[in-house]
């Protein structure tokens, strides 16, 4: 989901000092024969081919309603879309404990095509074992399942649930510094990582790509044998420069309008996110549980979602159940500007900023039940199969996006999605 | 006579389960943590070994880092060990280092070829940590954990 980062500046730097330290690795002879890790590359890469079909057929349902243009319904009957990407590493060890990682991904982007992005691009020091500082791009571990989403093969699901996964936060990937630092309690650890960057946003329905900057995030996990508990919290600015057009027409109004651009405006808003997670695997099941709150002082309001997941391994099938579910708090609709003494050409502009205006504020909330099965069919290669009951919220559009003209809510639809996954 | 027709089917469902999760279990005895006979590691649980295996971990040894070595995949002792000390099957260990190597977190332990040269690895390390068949032990290397 990070396929939405332009090639900036401080991509362009830390491109550039990648290079460099790639050559000086390669360049670099072995110091000795002992069992060190040794200057060099590591090559490896992920994907999954994907294929999901929709019974609403008015209506695109994506994964990610906020970054993906289309995705299975409307756009096509079975879409490749949702899921389908392929990433590629190259890990350098550049001295013991210097080294970087470039990753690059391809998946369906904000303007529909599959032009590669850089997912990962860090130089990385370690101070200790168990301390380590990283500077460039790195993607957010936001989520229990947060920085390594697109990696289908380590994940339980065909896709992470979409409510709290898909529509809660827009960054997911942080250009600045994060450090890292692991503490022991007996047999259980401890880690605890700071970060602070920004991040960059296309959306298939924004022309100029948005920021969230001064992104300032804390993330702890405590694991103990099976059991894993995490928190993390992040705050942000953010900058939606695209926004500001509509807005500005609200604006023009008077200070009624001037209420409402402020009330709702995405542009120069804080963001703020808080989310716990917890997770026990010993092995033969697992269950995994989190809850994530949203706070956008904007059209999108503040959102919370929680979703429980468990599966079982009998063999090489792990069948699973999620339950997820998502609420929006705070305006759902607004009477925007009365048109009522506007003259007759003003009140039809008003009519239709309102119409906007609601359009924006409907929650794109739901509640699904999801139904599927891992089956690792041979060594690095795992297929999925995945039924999702989807229900949308009371008013929402339930995440659907390209919604047709004859588009009649359902009280429920469903979506059956198939995955092959594989890494190497 | 069809209801009880497929309640024994389902009884003989379960109890092959059973045996099958039980002939598991049995299995995974025949593989044991070792460092090299000059170690100054003493004694670890199968927890702390498979955290150190897992890169969930790290621990010094002469104030360098331990150095965890692995065999091949697919390799049934390799098998046998993360069933037994971390109760994983392989694909959850390749997972599990998919999480970490795409999050630039780790890499994998380095492999050997054989057990053989493992024990030759071990041996010549004190700050390197493998396993092996018990039956292999000689000298030069030593158990970690109680067999």
């Amino acid at each position: 989901m990070s396929s939405r980062h332009d090639s900036h500046t401080p991509t362009r730097l830390t491109t550039i000092a990648l290079s460099l330290l790639l050559f000086t690795a390669c360049s670099a002879h072995a110091e000795d024969n002992t069992i060190s890790p040794t200057p060099g590359f590591l090559f490896s890469g992920f994907g999954t081919l994907g294929m999901a079909h929709s019974s609403e057929h008015q209506a695109d349902y994506t994964s990610s309603p906020s970054t993906k243009p289309n995705g299975t319904g409307a756009t096509r009957t079975w879409s490749p879309d949702l899921d389908t990407r392929l990433g590629l590493q190259i890990a350098a060890t550049i001295t013991s404990d210097l080294s970087a990682v470039l990753q690059v991904i391809s998946q369906q982007q904000y303007d529909n095509s599959y032009r590669p992005s850089v997912e990962w691009a860090n130089l990385k020091y370690m101070v200790t074992p168990d301390f380590t500082v990283r500077v460039g791009r790195i993607a957010l571990p936001t989520f229990l399942v947060g920085d390594y989403r697109n990696v289908g093969y380590a994940v339980p699901w065909v896709r992470p649930p979409v409510e709290l996964y898909g529509r809660m936060i827009p960054m997911t990937a942080n250009d600045g510094i994060d450090a890292s630092y692991r503490t022991y309690l007996g047999e259980a650890s401890n880690t605890l990582q700071l970060s602070y960057g920004s991040d960059v946003i296309r959306s298939p329905r924004l022309r100029s790509p948005s920021r969230v900057q001064n992104i300032a995030g804390l993330f702890n996990t405590f694991t103990s044998g099976p059991a894993t508990l995490r928190v993390s919290y992040q705050r942000g600015k953010t900058t939606v420069p695209d926004s500001n057009a509509f807005f500005d027409l609200y604006r023009q109004f008077g200070p009624s309008g001037a209420a409402i651009a402020d009330n709702y405006s995405y542009d120069h808003q804080r963001i703020s996110f808080l989310s716990l997670g917890a997770s026990y695997d010993p092995g033969d099941w697992f269950l995994m549980s989190e809850w994530g709150s949203g706070k956008f002082s904007s059209v999108i309001g503040n959102q919370t979602a929680r979703y429980a997941s468990g599966g079982y391994r009998l063999g090489a099938w792990t069948p699973y159940a999620t339950y997820s579910t998502s609420r929006k708090h705070g305006a759902v609709s607004d009477p925007g500007l009365n048109p009522a003494g506007l003259p007759a050409y003003a009140a039809g502009t008003a009519g239709a900023l309102n119409g906007v205006l609601n359009a924006l504020l409907r929650p794109t909330t739901s509640t699904t039940v999801s139904l599927g099965t891992r089956w690792d069919i041979q060594r690095d290669v795992a297929l999925k199969l995945q039924l999702d009951h989807i229900r949308p919220t009371a008013g929402s559009s339930g995440g659907l996006t390209n919604i047709a003209a004859g588009y009649q809510p359902q009280a429920s639809f469903n979506v059956l999605s198939l995955t092959v996954d594989f890494v190497f | 006579m069809k209801t009880s027709m497929r309640n024994a089917s389902f009884l003989y469902l379960v109890s092959t389960g059973l045996a099958l999760s039980l002939s598991c279990a049995a299995a995974v005895a025949d593989v044991v943590a070792i460092v090299s006979a000059k170690s100054p590691l003493t004694e670890l649980s199968k927890t702390q070994v498979a955290n150190l295996f897992l890169g969930n971990a790290s621990m010094l040894v002469l104030g360098e880092p331990v150095i965890p070595i692995d065999l091949a995949a697919g390799t049934p002792l390799r098998d046998e060990f993360y069933a037994s000390y971390a109760t994983r099957s392989p694909a959850q260990i390749r997972a599990h280092w998919s999480k970490l190597i795409f999050t630039g977190r780790g890499q994998p332990p380095r492999e050997a070829a054989s057990s053989s040269e493992l024990k030759k690895m071990i041996a010549d390390n004190p700050r390197a940590i493998g396993y092996l068949d018990p039956r292999l032990i000689d000298a030069s290397v030593r158990a970690v954990i109680s067999p």
